[in-house]
């Protein structure tokens, strides 16, 4: 019995494993940072919806619009893949010259000098911008709606005191929208995490693609210990963590509720 | 704002560019034992690692082994990830339309199929059956041609994973290279079982390679030349694949 416990203890602490669990911080970093991006694109966007101009207007519409309706497998492609090679194309006009563009056979990118490496770091940011991106369209609806939730009589007191339009945002509307937004935004946070799930798609060795390696079956001693197909037992640790993730969230918007309605939630709830 | 932007990713962009120059990278798969795998310890390993490692070293080349899906390891070679690909890659002239090869360091050696056992697969006469292979092999290309109009292929990412599903009874048969599903087949204990007959499809494995870097081709073609006529291949090959080679002594 002990010497069972002996091997688990050693087979779940081997190097591939101990891999695996570090993995789970590329997981943790692209929620984060997408979150936080998301909540800035999505403070933009309602921004550019409030504005009296009408074409800002008509950019933070499209916005929210449209890039709602991209699904975000596809956005996670497109943005990493595009925004290279746009980089790519912006150094090939600084550092390209003509013979090394004549002597380069690829198609892409013009010339050697002008490659852009992306190693697992960059990915990380171009998925946490396409994460941002995607669900910053949300949030800025969430956050528009908000902001319009805010009683006039706040703003028109506001104006009344004398505070500038600048004023008038920060001091008021915003500060007071986050107990209207929060409902909405836990929702957003939500899908963002769900959507980390697919960071292995940008070559990112993550934790589905390690546990779907690890659970693989494997039939040589010499790769490690030889078992069947294991998967659904490492997808049901991937299962708890994102519901462990849930429950932490539920919690901490709950303390952010608790925070930002000082005040004004007895209203806000009635 | 704009222009400091772009100024910032231009310099990390020649900065990162620059360090790839230094040293060589090769990329691999490492979900396909015994040519490459993640072992207990979390590294790559596999007939591929160390021969990678002992061409570089021949060749007085810093290398670095990354791994990439097999599905976009051909577009990411082209789009500048990596240098070479060393990921039990067969020659084709399919193939050799986009990228070049290095020698073969494996030589042609036919693909077979799987079955579990007493399950009465007969691959020149299927109809109606679930065959499974690797997307993007070779494959995956010969089963589409000679059994696609009536049965079903299923592509899968890693050939793990075809093997996977085969033991849950998901697929009759698999198609695959044999000295992949050697080991397979003798770990088994006789649940899976060799049926039909082998079919011959491509040229050997080598490495890929960009079309354009042809000072880095002939480095590498050189050293693994000398490394097949001083035995360390068929040493390797030895060490990696039981009981097949040598394949390459003079």
């Amino acid at each position: 019995m002990s010497e069972d416990i002996a091997f688990w203890l050693s087979y779940l602490t081997n190097g591939k494993h101990l891999t695996w669990y570090a993995s789970f911080q590329f997981t943790i970093f692209a929620a984060i940072a997408g979150g936080t991006l998301a909540v800035l694109f999505g403070l933009g966007g309602a921004a550019l919806k409030n504005s009296r101009f009408l074409p800002l207007r008509l950019i933070g519409s499209t916005y929210s619009s449209i890039v709602r309706g991209v699904p975000d497998v596809l956005f996670f492609l497109f943005f990493p893949l595009a925004f290279e090679q746009a980089v790519e194309w912006f150094i090939a006009a600084q550092v390209c010259t003509p013979e090394a563009i004549a002597a380069q056979s690829a198609a892409w990118p013009p010339c050697r000098e002008a490659n852009w490496f992306l190693g697992t770091p960059e990915y990380l940011i171009l998925a946490s911008v396409s994460l941002g991106l995607v669900y910053g369209a949300f949030a800025t609806n969430v956050i528009h709606g908000a902001m319009c939730s805010v009683p006039r009589g706040q703003i028109e007191a506001a104006r009344a005191y004398g505070m500038s339009a600048r004023q008038v945002l920060w001091r008021i509307q915003i500060r007071q929208m986050w107990v209207y937004a929060l409902p909405g935004l836990s929702n957003v946070w939500m899908l963002i995490v769900k959507a980390t799930s697919l960071l292995s798609l940008l070559q990112i060795a993550d934790i589905v693609l390690w546990a779907d390696r690890l659970g693989a079956p494997n039939f040589l001693p010499t790769v490690g210990l030889v078992h069947e197909d294991w998967r659904w037992r490492y997808y049901l640790v991937l299962f708890l963590f994102y519901i462990l993730v849930t429950l932490i969230s539920e919690k901490v918007f709950n303390a952010l509720m608790a925070r930002m309605g000082r005040g004004i939630l007895s209203e806000a709830r009635a | 704002m704009k222009k400091l932007i772009l100024a910032a990713a231009t310099v990390l962009a020649l900065g990162t560019a620059a360090q790839a120059q230094e040293t060589v990278r090769i990329a691999t798969e490492g979900a396909y034992a015994p040519w490459n795998y993640v072992n207990e310890a979390g590294e790559l390993a596999g007939y591929e690692i160390d021969l990678g490692n002992a061409i570089c070293e021949k060749a007085g080349l810093t290398c670095e082994f990354v791994s990439n899906d097999w599905d976009s390891i051909i577009p990411n070679l082209l789009a500048g990830n990596y240098d070479l690909i060393m990921a039990g890659m067969s020659i084709t002239e399919e193939r050799k339309e986009t990228i070049d090869f290095t020698q073969d360091y494996f030589p042609p050696d036919p693909s077979k199929f799987v079955a579990m056992a007493g399950s009465d697969i007969d691959p020149t006469n299927l109809e109606g059956k679930r065959v499974g292979v690797q997307g993007g092999t070779i494959q995956a290309a010969y089963a589409e041609e000679n059994f696609g109009s009536t049965n079903t292929v299923v592509s899968f990412t890693t050939a793990d994973q075809a093997m996977a599903d085969l033991a849950a009874g998901n697929l009759d048969t698999i198609i695959a290279d044999g000295p992949y599903l050697e080991p397979v087949v003798a770990a088994s204990g006789g649940a899976i079982e060799f049926v039909g007959e082998d079919v011959m499809i491509g040229d050997g494995f080598g490495a890929g390679i960009r079309k354009d870097e042809t000072e880095l081709k002939a480095k590498f073609d050189e050293a693994l030349a000398a490394l097949k006529a001083d035995g360390t291949v068929d040493k390797l090959i030895a060490q990696h694949f039981e009981g097949r080679g040598p394949f390459y002594a003079e």
